[in-house]
């Protein structure tokens, strides 16, 4: 398991690194933690001629706290992520998501933004992102662009990066006032990647009316997704036992679900329903 | 744009990258291929065969290695990330015991926590950041923090038990 040969290059500045992207972006592949990218290597599903090493760019690696929320770097590791308590105080989907992402050992170098760009149809962040509405932003000699994390995940494996761009950063916004998070995943028992997960936003005023609802889905599609129909039966409802076994009843409505040997299309139709039910519950439980 | 971009400073040949790192408390300078994995540079360059390779897929933790501190699987990193870096192996755990050994390897002696041993390399590098708190550790806490590494022998259980027991000691039994 040893991978192809490739050239190695570990650039110390931002332009440097969109440079060697430009100069040679059909054949280069990014790595930060890689985590998932050394994997694929060894495989050999991946053959890049070039691997650059964008973990020497120092600034891509804070998290800083601005007037609407968080400014995550892309090299922000998950066990970075996972242990900021300004971040999980606003946002528990975050503690809950990286409990139970891959491993501690995984967790040290892995990142946050590899896993967005990775756009693995059963990573975890990619429902976090999708369910906090984050905003990606991604750079390259050609300029800078912002991507509202519901356009990005585009097809299996695929986000809508181009091959000279570098995913810089992610805008994790402040939670509106009244809202509560989960994340609740049923894993794969050895690899542990998500079988069906749903993470949750609800924001609920103080008569109990839900203002304002995400619920964003993985391992379950093409791509890391929202359930629609979910959303719109919370949306305007007043938050009680009925409204949530309405947005159960239709969270897999409209999402052409991938069946597999572990879990074929109906029985993860079913998970869809029960992950979508079981985080709901556990966030309303965190309501004050 | 020329193609000499992906060269980096270096090495000449990027398919060939040269790094220094501290390894185990001493300088190493050499050049690696660059698509040759830090177990394998640990293991047939650097002759250090204590961190072993289990599953080779990233699951097992068998070959869990410290890189600046923090426990990684060295079969998923490449020789040439760790330029810069101080690497610790399983040859660089020690303590003032009679064998030498670490107040983690003792303990999990004094348990039974280990039966064939090929895990126990990469359980107890894994440990040694577990036990990086001053707070007691629960069984929970221990079996949540070990769940990336896999023995095929003990059930667990007796190496669960011995962090348990270590960590309740306090801080100052774990440190060397």
């Amino acid at each position: 398991m040893i991978p192809s040969t490739f050239a190695y290059a570990a650039p110390e500045t931002l332009h440097d690194a969109m440079s060697i992207l430009a100069a040679n972006a059909d054949e280069t592949k990014i790595m930060a933690g890689g985590q998932s990218l050394i994997p694929l290597l060894k495989l050999r599903l991946a053959g890049p001629a070039v691997v650059m090493d964008i973990s020497r760019l120092a600034d891509l690696r804070g998290i800083e706290e601005t007037p609407s929320g968080f400014r995550i770097g892309a090299l922000v590791t998950h066990e970075r992520l996972i242990n900021d308590g300004a971040v999980t105080r606003r946002w528990s989907i975050v503690e809950d998501a990286g409990e139970d992402l891959a491993d501690p050992l995984v967790r040290n170098l892995g990142t946050f933004g590899g896993s967005l760009a990775h756009a693995d149809p059963a990573g975890d962040w990619p429902a976090v992102a999708l369910a906090t509405d984050v905003v990606v932003h991604v750079q390259s000699l050609r300029g800078a662009r912002e991507i509202p994390i519901e356009d990005f995940f585009t097809y299996l494996f695929t986000a809508d990066l181009a091959d000279d761009e570098i995913l810089t950063h992610v805008d994790l916004p402040k939670p509106a006032p009244g809202t509560v998070t989960a994340y609740v995943k049923i894993a794969h028992p050895a690899s542990g990647y998500a079988v069906a997960a749903a993470g949750v936003r609800l924001t609920i005023d103080a008569g109990g009316t839900c203002r304002a609802a995400r619920v964003a889905l993985t391992g379950v599609a093409t791509t890391p997704l929202r359930a629609a129909e979910a959303e719109r039966a919370l949306e305007g409802a007043v938050i009680d036992d009925a409204a949530v076994r309405r947005a159960v009843e239709c969270a897999a409505d409209g999402i052409d679900v991938m069946g597999d040997t572990y879990a074929p299309v109906d029985y993860r139709r079913h998970l869809i329903g029960v992950v979508t039910g079981r985080a709901i519950q556990r966030a309303l439980g965190r309501r004050p | 744009m020329s193609h000499h971009a992906v060269t980096t400073e270096r090495s000449a040949d990027a398919h060939r990258v040269a790094i220094s790192y501290v390894l185990n408390g001493g300088p190493v300078s050499c050049e690696v291929d660059a698509r040759t994995l830090l177990v394998h540079h640990l293991r047939e360059e650097r002759n250090l065969t204590g961190t072993h390779v289990g599953c080779d897929t990233s699951q097992c933790g068998a070959c869990a290695v410290h890189v600046d501190g923090r426990a990684v699987k060295s079969c998923t990193v490449l020789a040439a990330q760790v330029h810069g870096c101080e690497v610790t192996t399983i040859e660089g755990v020690r303590g003032e015991g009679p064998d030498g050994l670490h107040p983690v390897q003792e303990a999990l002696r004094r348990k039974h926590g280990l039966q064939c041993g090929f895990c126990t390399p990469g359980v107890v590098m894994t440990a040694l950041n577990l036990l990086e708190t001053d707070e007691p550790l629960t069984t929970a806490q221990v079996q949540h923090g070990l769940t990336g590494n896999i023995c095929r022998c003990t059930g667990y259980q007796n190496i669960v038990d011995a962090l348990v027991e270590l960590s309740a000691a306090g801080p100052e039994s774990v440190d060397e």
